[in-house]
């Protein structure tokens, strides 16, 4: 659809005091999705990768006994497929010439904005998505789970410490409760206690330092009376706030559909949450021969996953 | 009784573009346990998921010529992206194989299969479109009834699948109501025996204009 200077009868005058143009006047923020994502690139139609367990705990030898051998387990394939995002804008070289105000040669600055825009809905619908089948880990189960499958089966979770207390069934593991649980104490204790017993697949704890608690903007104001506070929140007693110690810093995340959905990062060195980038934005211009019009366009390839679900906890809230 | 002189012939393929522009490509969810060939006439089913053409349906019966394969799809449209923004879902592969320890949703993904994306893509077959395909005819007993002449360009008739391969031809022997294109030129091989005819749909034809 072309742009024509019927559809902008304002611009062909001079004589505006001001244009509040959404692309200048509010321009996006710095990326948020780098700063949690892992961002790789990649030279090929797709990407695939492949999850390996280790071995179990040592074995008990009876005197002058045989050794016990094991098997490392080879685990499940996950692939992704960046896919191509596109956009131009056709403008008339008649509009092109009489826009008195500039502005329809903004196109690059809008069609950057798009893609900028784009990009961080892409990176974090894998947590708006990450509750249902549309994203899922290695166990072919959804990204937030609170029964994901370890590959050392019923045996790993006999012997991960403390896992009765945990899970919900044997040869699982939850990076999601089993009721999901408003943001709150009780449920950032939860959040908390649960992450603190994440296990690898032969049930060895591994221990991840938790760092980030994601929040949509609606949770603001919860996030700041319970970690701002310096004695428990909401008593009168005088019990210090224990969820200082964890040190959690908040995420505010405004690309999250969700408003009560939250959950909990490790650091990016734990965690495989990525971006793959098979071309990054890139603007092209053309102008068409016959009719002069001009054409401005941008396209990328990219892909986001979170093939391992160790790394990240998360509810849906209510 | 007649027969067609191959048992299997070349894909249909998208030769020029009457506009010397790109040709048009259109992609949509694919009904499940599709198995054709590119080069294969499709139409959305009754559900509006792409299927293999029926061969029977000529009023509004053809989507589109495929530019991919059938992916087999366990349901309809599976991996297909989830829209606005999301990515392909499921194990994006045709194949999978054995099975992953206590992980029965996991999957073992072969180096090397091919994508599965839950779409077909698919050459529209709108009137600037013009396609290539080998001439035959399903009634056939001798050369002539096989060889394109000079008096078929203008000429409509029908497709008919392979006996034998999982291909289409320009099939003489299918005219009147059971034709779905119109010749409009002869192909690079010129006037032989089952040289390669180019052709348009008819309008008629066309399930989504």
């Amino acid at each position: 659809m072309p742009q024509v200077r019927a559809k902008f009868p304002q611009l062909m005058q001079p004589g505006l005091r001001k244009i509040y143009f959404d692309s200048l006047d509010n321009a996006m923020k710095s990326s948020d999705y780098p700063k949690v994502f892992h961002e790789g690139n990649s030279t090929r139609q797709y990407e695939q990768d492949q999850e390996m367990a280790g071995i179990s705990a040592l074995q008990e030898k009876p005197e002058d006994a045989s050794t016990a051998y094991v098997e490392m387990i080879q685990g499940a394939s996950k692939r992704i497929e960046p896919l191509t995002f596109s956009l131009g804008i056709r403008t008339s070289k008649e509009l092109w010439e009489d826009d008195q105000y500039g502005l329809v040669k903004k196109g690059p600055t809008l069609l950057s904005r798009s893609a900028a825009f784009t990009q961080e809905i892409i990176a974090w619908n894998t947590i708006n998505l990450g509750f249902t089948s549309a994203v899922t880990t290695f166990d072919g189960l959804s990204l937030f789970n609170n029964q994901h499958r370890l590959l050392g089966g019923a045996a790993a979770t006999a012997l991960a410490p403390g896992a009765a207390g945990v899970i919900s069934a044997a040869g699982t593991w939850p990076n999601r409760p089993v009721s999901d649980i408003d943001f709150s104490i009780a449920g950032l204790q939860l959040a908390t206690n649960m992450s603190a017993r994440m296990v690898d697949n032969m049930g060895f704890p591994i221990r991840y330092k938790f760092e980030t608690i994601w929040t949509p903007p609606e949770l603001r104001f919860l996030v700041r009376e319970i970690l701002a506070s310096p004695g428990k929140p909401y008593t009168s007693d005088n019990t210090i706030n224990s969820m200082l110690a964890e040190d959690y810093k908040n995420m505010e995340i405004p690309w999250l559909n969700s408003p009560s959905a939250w959950g909990l990062f490790t650091g990016k060195q734990d965690h495989s949450l990525e971006v793959i980038h098979r071309e990054k934005p890139n603007t092209d211009f053309d102008d068409d021969f016959d009719t002069d019009a001009i054409k401005q366009k941008t396209r990328m390839r990219m892909g986001a996953w979170c093939p391992r679900w160790q790394g990240v906890w998360g509810t849906s809230g209510p | 009784m007649g027969a067609p002189n191959l048992t299997t012939h070349l894909p249909i393929l998208q030769a020029m573009e009457k506009a010397n522009t790109t040709p048009f490509t259109s992609a949509q969810p694919e009904k499940a346990s599709q198995t054709f060939a590119f080069g294969t006439p499709v139409q959305l089913s009754a559900g509006g998921f792409v299927q293999a053409w029926d061969g029977a349906t000529v009023a509004a019966g053809i989507l589109g010529v495929a530019e991919s394969f059938g992916q087999n799809l366990a349901t309809d449209g599976a991996g297909a992206p989830t829209p606005p923004l999301g990515g392909i879902t499921g194990n994006i592969s045709i194949s999978t194989y054995g099975s992953v320890p206590n992980q029965p949703s996991g999957v073992n993904i072969p180096i090397g299969a091919p994508v599965a994306d839950g779409r077909t893509l698919y050459m529209e077959p709108n009137q600037d479109n013009i396609f290539e395909a080998m001439f035959d005819n399903s009634n056939g007993t001798v050369a002539a009834n096989y060889t394109p002449t000079q008096a078929d360009i203008g000429v409509a008739y029908g497709l008919t699948k392979d006996s034998v391969g999982p291909y289409w031809y320009v099939d003489k022997n299918k005219t009147g109501g059971s034709a779905v294109l119109q010749i409009v030129g002869i192909g690079p091989d010129g006037f032989v025996l089952n040289g390669r005819v180019r052709f348009v749909f008819l309008t008629a034809a066309i399930q989504v204009a």
